[in-house]
């Protein structure tokens, strides 16, 4: 089970904001997830490396491509804010 | 005229001048007009559609040919990037979103011709199994409104069993186009991972992700795979294996073919309405000259488990990108940085969403990553590992797609772990990287759909796709439609 205390840790380490309410919720709900998921420690797995990778590497050349500068206002439009064609944020001291 | 009409009756009606391409998509936009109670729509996209139709009757009149999608109206999950139209993810934290590019499924879509409708709902950033957990809100099975589509390409289903559309385009990281395509009546192709390209759909988890067809036959499903699938230079996980001709063998028998009814997927928890219609279509397939082997998939019980370490692992990471200063929603009341980000995301975010970060986040903090994170990754290696010598055995798995019918709205929405379940049946397939296809398979007493799931080996989408054109030719659940 996991306390308040550790909610608010993993609620840090996500960087999401929590009412007291949804923290006893996620407390609950999380533990009851851990706790089904638990059931893989049955599972033998001494045999394994830690390296389970069922895809290959597919490699390429490293290229710089370009972008307009009519892309670029594009994108730097999807900002909720942004000044002279930069995006704006906050910031990070009060 | 145009009910329920097949990519290749449209091709057919077109090039007949039966109807016009406009009289085609204005049937389809009064259709989805008249079933907005359904909520299969986010976004329409009204006025391109019929400017596009106009294009494709100037052609017609002109007496040129059309190529292969020409002039099929179709819809794309919210999670698939529409170059210049609104993408949501059924977020609210991208509910002003225009994408800046097309994903490369659409494009390809867009090079045949394909005349795109809208955006349908789904849950948001494809975490849901019953289409509720959507910004937009839930979606209703049209074959009893009561009940959910499933999902999370819910909108997508419900849109093709309510003939909105032609066919959708869906995501499937657990199941979300085949356990939807169930509960709709529909059939939902999900390819091998690295068959079709992932580039402009958003991340939920990169490793498993996968997109595909809804359509209302497996022919339909067949053709718009042959469109999407193959090699993508902006995507590395696309295989350059290449992609072979399935429509050519739907008409093969399958005399022969060995069917695998794995035991670990009829024990407890399923319906037996649905046990039913799955033996029943197992003798069906005896008919067709398939040969039956009971085979043990002893891991089996383990998939979801692993899936619901790494998808969540993966989900936080994925979403990590949502910080209010790049794109999407960003709070007002922020001062600094850290609280912006905090802020904004817990604005932002659903129930679901948030719970999966912090599950997420735990599975891969330090001092739980091995137990948690490492060890599902291994024992997702024992699944594959299993998978791939039943496939020495046998060439295709026949087994349920869901383990119940539609649920109701409301009825498992605030037990996550209740609702995980529903993806019990589809899970396998995205954990073990195969190929698998969910077909009509009957009803209930109450007239709700079943869907029964053909699962092949990686890259064998062949023989799934010949296998379920088989069975719906042998049978009448592809042409039964809720109104």
């Amino acid at each position: 089970m996991l306390n308040i205390q550790e909610i608010e840790k993993l609620a840090r380490l996500c960087r999401l904001e929590l009412s007291a309410e949804e923290k006893d919720r996620y407390a609950e709900d999380l533990s009851a997830i851990l706790s089904y998921v638990e059931k893989l420690q049955e599972v033998d797995v001494s045999h394994l490396e830690n390296t389970t990778a069922t895809t290959e590497n597919v490699l390429r050349q490293d290229m710089v491509v370009g972008v307009s500068l009519e892309d670029q206002k594009e994108l730097i439009k999807q900002a909720p804010d942004s000044k002279d064609n930069l995006v704006k944020t906050k910031p990070v001291f009060d | 005229m145009f009910s329920y009409l097949t990519i290749s009756k449209i091709k057919q009606g077109l090039t007949n001048k039966d109807f016009s391409c406009t009289e085609l998509v204005k049937y389809y936009l009064d259709r989805i007009n008249s079933l907005k109670e359904l909520n299969a729509f986010i976004t329409i996209t009204e006025k391109e559609a019929l400017e596009q139709a106009k294009n494709v009757d100037a052609k017609i009149a002109d007496g040129e040919s059309l190529i292969d999608l020409e002039g099929v109206p179709i819809s794309i999950k919210d999670l698939i990037l529409t170059k210049g139209i609104r993408t949501t993810a059924a977020s609210k934290i991208l509910a002003n979103y225009v994408s800046p590019y097309d994903a490369t499924v659409v494009a390809r879509l867009k090079e045949r011709g394909a005349i795109i409708l809208g955006k349908n709902n789904c849950d948001e950033f494809a975490m849901g199994s019953s289409n509720e957990n959507s910004a937009f809100g839930a979606v209703l099975n049209p074959w009893d409104k009561t009940r959910v589509p499933g999902g999370s390409s819910g909108g997508s289903a419900a849109a093709v069993a309510a003939d909105e559309c032609v066919f959708s385009i869906g995501t499937d990281t657990g199941g979300s186009i085949r356990q939807p395509a169930a509960l709709c009546g529909v059939v939902g192709l999900k390819p091998t991972y690295g068959r079709v390209s992932r580039y402009g759909l958003m991340a939920m988890t990169s490793s498993l992700d996968q997109a595909g067809p809804l359509t209302r036959s497996v022919e339909d499903a067949a053709l718009v795979f042959k469109a999407i699938a193959g090699q993508d230079n902006y995507d590395a996980t696309t295989s350059l294996k290449p992609v072979l001709d399935s429509l050519g063998s739907l008409n093969k028998s399958i005399k022969g073919l060995k069917i695998g009814l794995p035991k670990e997927y009829f024990k407890e928890g399923m319906s037996p309405e649905v046990e039913k219609a799955i033996k029943e279509a197992s003798k069906k397939f005896k008919d067709l000259g398939a040969e039956i082997a009971e085979v043990s998939l002893p891991h089996t019980a383990y998939a979801l488990a692993v899936y619901y370490i790494i998808m969540p692992a993966e989900v936080s990471s994925n979403l990590a990108r949502f910080d209010g200063i790049r794109y999407g929603h960003g709070t007002e009341t922020a001062k600094a940085l850290l609280e912006f980000y905090a802020r904004t995301r817990a604005e932002g975010f659903s129930a679901e969403s948030k719970r999966r970060i912090m599950i997420g986040t735990y599975a891969l903090s330090a001092g739980y990553q091995d137990a948690y994170y490492h060890q599902a990754k291994k024992v997702q290696a024992i699944i594959a590992n299993e998978y791939q010598e039943i496939f020495n055995q046998v060439d295709v798995l026949l087994t349920p797609t869901t383990p119940s019918p539609a649920f109701k709205i409301g009825e498992k929405f605030n037990d996550p772990l209740t609702m995980y379940l529903s993806d019990i049946y589809t899970v396998s397939a995205n954990i073990a990287g195969l190929c698998g296809i969910s077909v009509p398979a009957g009803f209930t007493e109450n007239y709700l759909p079943i869907g029964l799931q053909l699962l092949g080996k990686a890259f064998d989408e062949t023989t799934i796709l010949q296998a379920a054109y088989q069975y719906q030719e042998a049978t009448e659940w592809h042409n039964k439609h809720p109104f």
